[in-house]
């Protein structure tokens, strides 16, 4: 019966160090309930809860909430407020989700440039998009007018403040010039929904911030604790085994979930 | 964008709105908002075109017409709570102020100018609903942080504008919403917590908080204390922060509070208690805190606002410098902590050129606003203030010299390793206020104001403060800090235009003007003794109180001036107060500071300047002179004691003026604070009459006690009385030291030729007359069996010094000494003082009056014995030998062989 070694951070006198666990190796972690903390199964579920409620689930939420037998999200509104805010931004409503944001907190956006930044690039890039997408070969120079006066108005003033802002602006006017099929991948990116994800999740994270509450599920945080774990036991040459199943389903079997990509 | 608003919402027809009208308002407000969010420009033009009028006609017009329903601000909220069309137009035109205030300091003339923190201070007073009433503490809190903002303005005369939220009103209203918190969602009460917080960190008021935590007892407090630790750990960044910050005030109200209870070891206990549980879980936290901001880490895992950030920047350190202010355990276990490592690099950070944000760009080219001085001040936009890079330096470099500050106040190695860190440049740098002419107007946008420019006032302010912790070390003193020329720039500071910069420069000269200060000559050439003679002259005579503190400081430094200086130093500086007005000074001949002390109220008063009880005038005896020599021996211990006496006076002055009221109140002799009645039944307790040294104190309601003293204590007449004998205290040190040193015999003939010698004796009798007899105990002369009530005992010790120094100079001058049967009767109960010192003192200056110096004044010498004798005073001293303090007790003896010697 050999050993599992589990590493945990530890704060000691203000200085970082590990907590080095010795578990049965043989066990598995279904097993192990007795020694490590996140196996009870209430907290497994309460972990999953945080994710649903943090990540804007709020029908999941309350499902999950009933077969499990958990409180429910204590504050039901605030979530589909966050969803409201991420399903326009999804379908590229920008206006809508903007002033979403301002109906929770008029903060939000106010102090956080970069963020507004980024929802009005978003709506510049659909003023555009929908122009493109015009039926007819290529769009007059006439049909851009929009959008021009879009980006002089609401991105324009804040451009010369900082080169990030500049450089985002010029990209996304760049648009306008190239036809869509010849665009090099760096200015496709801009077309690409998988922006408006992305500013999804700022913006999810941003109004969570502003309510004090964590920007993040904890589901991430332990996943990304075990992901450092791993590595810092892996560095101290403590004899890990190659992989290291998460015991979740039977993707571990495959290996290489998302162990190691979460750590960036 | 304006001009629809104006369509949709004239400025005339607002009396009572139709429910449909209400929600086309509501829906314009919402516009509005939607409009200027993040947009600076425009919100300067919606403030050009009326609109901060508007939102102050709509937030009155509403809360009349809704005040008298919601009117029970204090009380539980209602449970079915229905959110009407009228406060949805309240919240979005609050909304509207928020994100007006966020967009700085121009915003915040013309929102002052429609009163708009009335406004809002009304409203909050009149709302339950939670959403409403957290953008309305946003907005209070965007105008009080903008308006900090402009208050550094160097080129603005910001103390025309004033945002007064702190009201009785105001105050009343914070903390009914903080009692009634908890019945709201948990984190809409932290953020009502973090702006309350906030608001009151600002105005740099406790008020609030005491209003909190009066009343409550050592257990409730440490029951916050554990909860705000709890919520401090379980938050990040700027929460975390203003989590630490409302710990460190209410710890710090409840250690204002708890000024007199030494005899309460429970209470002493459960303090220590909470101290500990600070220095261990709060602490570091700080100081992990303040590391993130040094380092530029963000202070969250995955942050992406920026602007929390730059708030933890600002903040961490000063957050520190609150939590650890006072506390020496608090101060080791931050730089445990490693708070010196991590402060020293945000204020070196501080002084880098940061490139100036280039400004915004704008379609509409405005050219100027020409007309913007005809147009009313509530749509006048007022000046940027500090470019927003340069204000962000100067807050991280007052925060970062506040944290020093508080870390050098105690530990001799905190003040090394900030030296090896070496900062004592940049606090050098720090002391260098802005040229006079500097102006950020717009006009005149030129040139940019960078952090090297100069400090703003709070950057002054706490440099001197830095300064003067720092030079508490005498070895620095010695070394680096005279290496970097730290003097110059604190002399230039005494001039400055603020007369809380005087005040802080002048507590910083204390300690550069020590006699074992290098800088003390280069002060003197600077010309330092006409301004600090100047000041203490000068202030005080419009009878404001707070002026007092410019006068005690000063008389402070010429103080450590007098010690060990060359003659023609000591005759110009008295020359230059002017014997006359020390005097007066010492007798207190202010008019207004007798009036409080004779009010009537039953019991005894506290006289500063009583009668002479004494009555009648003696004969003065022929000054004998046989020519004998100072008694050096003697002396000298002394000499040494009264510096460091002095040194460690001026901590305890730094703390006193920063609050801290344990300093200034003796246990022992509780004295100085007390009025009437409350006196006369306190010394039963304190001081039974049997025992002179009493320690053990019969147990009493302890609470009731507290309230009672702390009412007094807060009366302004007491605290005026409290500055008045602060005064007097350095008025007489300075004389004592005038008097210390080799030509104390030459200096006391100068001051006899002065004063004269008859009004010399007539002062310090004054002085040493016991204020009244306790009526429990005794009915009439001060024999030893009765307990006399004394005046404070700064300024008898004081007083009592100044005896001893007369009496180590020339035998004549002893003779003189001993003719004063006044004096002689005056001083006689003081041997039963409660105060070690005091007694201390006493008989320290019948071992100089009893020492012979030489063969010729033998006779002399018993003649004084037989005086001494004769008064009372020598069996006074032989009852010491009994005394319980060994130091007492050991004086005494040499006290009493030398009767026997004569």
């Amino acid at each position: 019966m050999g050993l599992r070694i589990v590493v945990l951070p530890h704060w000691k006198a203000g200085r970082k160090r590990c907590v080095v666990l010795k578990l049965p190796r043989k066990t598995t972690w279904q097993n192990d309930s007795a020694n490590t903390s996140v196996s009870n199964k209430s907290d497994i579920n309460w972990v999953i809860m945080d994710y649903l409620v943090s990540e804007g689930y709020p029908g999941a939420a309350e499902k999950f909430a009933q077969e499990t037998n958990l409180p429910g999200p204590v504050d039901n509104e605030s979530i589909r407020e966050r969803v409201r805010v991420r399903n326009a931004i999804h379908g590229g409503r920008l206006d809508e989700a903007i002033e979403l944001i301002n109906e929770i907190d008029p903060e939000i956006l106010d102090n956080n440039h970069l963020l507004h930044f980024h929802l009005l690039q978003l709506q510049l890039i659909e003023i555009i998009r929908t122009i493109l997408a015009k039926p007819g070969s290529n769009p007059a120079a006439t049909d851009f007018l929009p959008a021009i006066k879009f980006a002089t108005e609401q991105l324009s003033p804040r451009a010369p403040t900082d080169p990030k802002y500049q450089q985002a602006l010029e990209r996304t006017m760049a648009l306008m010039i190239f036809p869509p099929e010849k665009m090099t991948p760096e200015f496709k990116e801009l077309l690409d929904e998988e922006l408006r994800r992305k500013v999804a999740v700022d913006v999810n994270r941003a109004i969570l911030e502003s309510r004090g509450e964590r920007s993040e599920a904890k589901i991430r945080q332990l996943i990304k604790a075990r992901a450092w774990a791993e590595q810092e036991a892996k560095a101290a040459k403590v004899g890990l085994p190659a992989y290291v199943p998460l015991g979740l389903d039977a993707a571990d079997e495959v290996g290489g979930v998302d162990g190691d990509a979460m750590v960036s | 964008m304006a001009d629809t608003l104006a369509a949709i919402y004239p400025m005339g027809s607002m009396e009572a709105l139709p429910e449909v009208e209400l929600e086309a308002q509501a829906t314009a407000l919402r516009m509005l908002k939607n409009e200027i969010v993040g947009h600076d420009q425009r919100k300067e033009r919606q403030v050009c075109d009326g609109v901060v009028d508007m939102l102050v006609g709509v937030l009155s017009l509403h809360q009349r017409t809704t005040g008298s329903r919601k009117s029970d601000a204090n009380g539980p909220t209602p449970v079915t709570w229905s959110w009407t069309q009228k406060d949805e137009v309240r919240l979005q035109a609050t909304f509207v102020i928020c994100t007006l205030a966020n967009g700085g300091a121009a915003f915040v003339p013309p929102l002052l100018a429609a009163g708009m923190p009335q406004v809002l201070m009304d409203s909050l007073a009149q709302t339950t609903a939670p959403r409403l009433r957290t953008a309305t503490l946003q907005a209070l809190w965007n105008i009080v942080s903008a308006w900090s903002a402009l208050q550094v303005d160097p080129g603005e005369a910001a103390s025309t504008v004033c945002v007064d939220i702190l009201t009785k009103q105001g105050i009343d209203v914070l903390s009914g919403i903080l009692r009634s918190t908890l019945s709201d969602g948990a984190h809409i009460q932290q953020l009502q917590l973090r702006l309350i917080a906030d608001i009151n960190q600002e105005r740099r008021g406790l008020s609030v908080f005491e209003s909190i935590t009066q009343g409550g007892d050592v257990d409730h407090v440490n029951a916050l204390c554990s909860w705000l630790l709890l919520l401090a750990r379980s938050m990040q960044g700027h929460s975390r922060l203003v989590a630490l910050r409302l710990l460190a005030l209410v710890n710090n109200a409840v250690d204002a509070d708890s000024f007199d209870v030494g005899h309460r070891s429970e209470y002493m206990q459960k303090n220590r208690e909470r101290k500990k549980q600070i220095a261990l879980l709060g602490v570091p936290l700080a100081a992990k805190l303040v590391q993130m901001a040094s380092e530029g880490r963000s202070s969250g895992s995955d942050r992406s606002a920026d602007h929390d950030d730059m708030l933890v920047k600002e903040q961490a350190c000063n957050v520190l410098a609150l939590l650890v202010r006072d506390f020496d355990e608090l101060q080791v276990a931050a730089v445990d902590a490693g708070a010196i490592k991590h402060v020293c690099p945000i204020l070196k950070k501080s002084f880098d050129p940061v490139p100036p944000a280039k400004p915004m760009w704008s379609a509409r080219r405005t050219a100027g606003n020409a007309d913007s001085t005809s147009s009313p001040p509530t749509r006048r936009p007022g000046s940027q203030g500090l470019p927003p890079e340069t204000l962000h330096a100067m807050r991280c470099r007052q925060g970062a010299l506040q944290a020093l500050a508080a870390l050098a106040e105690k530990e001799d190695v905190h003040r090394k390793a900030i030296v090896e860190a070496g900062v004592v440049p940049c606090i050098f740098d720090s002391l260098k206020p802005f040229p006079p002419d500097y102006s950020t107007d717009d006009k005149r946008r030129g040139q940019v104001v960078g952090p090297k420019d100069g400090n703003t006032t709070a950057v002054l302010l706490a440099a001197c403060r830095a300064a003067k912790t720092m030079a508490r070390s005498v070895s620095l003193l010695r070394t680096s800090l005279i290496d970097a020329g730290i003097a110059k720039p604190i002399f230039q500071l005494l001039h400055h235009a603020d007369p809380e910069v005087q005040l802080a420069a002048t507590d910083a000269c204390i300690n550069l003007l020590l006699e074992f200060s290098p800088m003390r000559e280069d002060l003197i050439a600077e010309g330092v003794v006409k301004t600090l003679c100047s000041q203490a002259k000068r202030c005080g005579l419009g009878g404001a109180n707070g002026d007092l503190r410019l006068r005690v400081s000063s008389l402070w430094a010429l103080k450590h001036l007098m010690s060990a200086s060359p003659r023609e130093i000591k005759v110009k500086t008295l020359e230059e107060l002017g014997s006359g007005w020390l005097i007066g000074i010492i007798r207190g001949e202010q008019q207004q500071a007798r009036e409080y002390v004779s009010a009537p109220g039953g019991g005894v008063s506290v006289g500063l300047s009583a009668p002479n009880a004494a009555g009648e005038r003696v004969d003065l005896l022929n000054p004998q002179s046989s020519g004998m020599d100072v008694d050096v021996d003697e002396a000298d211990p002394l000499a040494e004691e009264d510096d460091e006496q002095q040194y460690g006076n001026d901590e305890e002055c730094a703390n006193d003026e920063e609050g801290d009221g344990e300093v200034m109140f003796d246990i022992s002799s509780s004295t100085h604070y007390q009025a009437s009645q409350l006196r006369s039944t306190l010394n039963k307790h304190h001081h039974p009459p049997t025992s002179p040294t009493a320690t053990q104190v019969p147990a009493f309601n302890s609470r009731r006690y507290l309230s009672s003293v702390r009412a007094i204590e807060q009366t302004p007449a007491l605290r005026a009385q409290q500055a008045e004998v602060a005064v007097q205290e350095q008025a007489l040190d300075f004389i004592r030291n005038l008097l210390n040193g080799e030509d104390c015999a030459s200096m006391f003939d100068h001051l006899l030729q002065l004063i004269g010698a008859g009004r010399i004796f007539d002062v310090l009798t004054e002085k040493l007359v016991p204020v009244g007899i306790d009526p429990a105990t005794g009915s009439g002369g001060a024999t030893s069996s009765t307990r006399p009530i004394y005046g404070p005992s700064a300024l008898i010790i004081s007083t009592v010094n100044i005896l001893t120094h007369i009496a180590n100079a020339l035998p004549r001058h002893k003779q003189l000494l001993i003719a004063q049967k006044p004096l002689l009767k005056a001083w006689l109960p003081h041997f039963i003082h409660p105060d070690r010192k005091v007694r201390v003192a006493c008989v320290w200056a019948v071992n100089s009056l009893t020492w012979i110096d030489d063969e010729s004044d033998r006779r002399d010498a018993r003649q004084r014995a037989q005086e001494l004798r004769a008064c009372g005073i020598e069996g006074a001293v032989r009852r010491l030998l009994g005394d319980e303090d060994l130091d007492v007790r050991e004086r005494a003896r040499t006290g009493v062989r030398q009767f026997e010697q004569l």
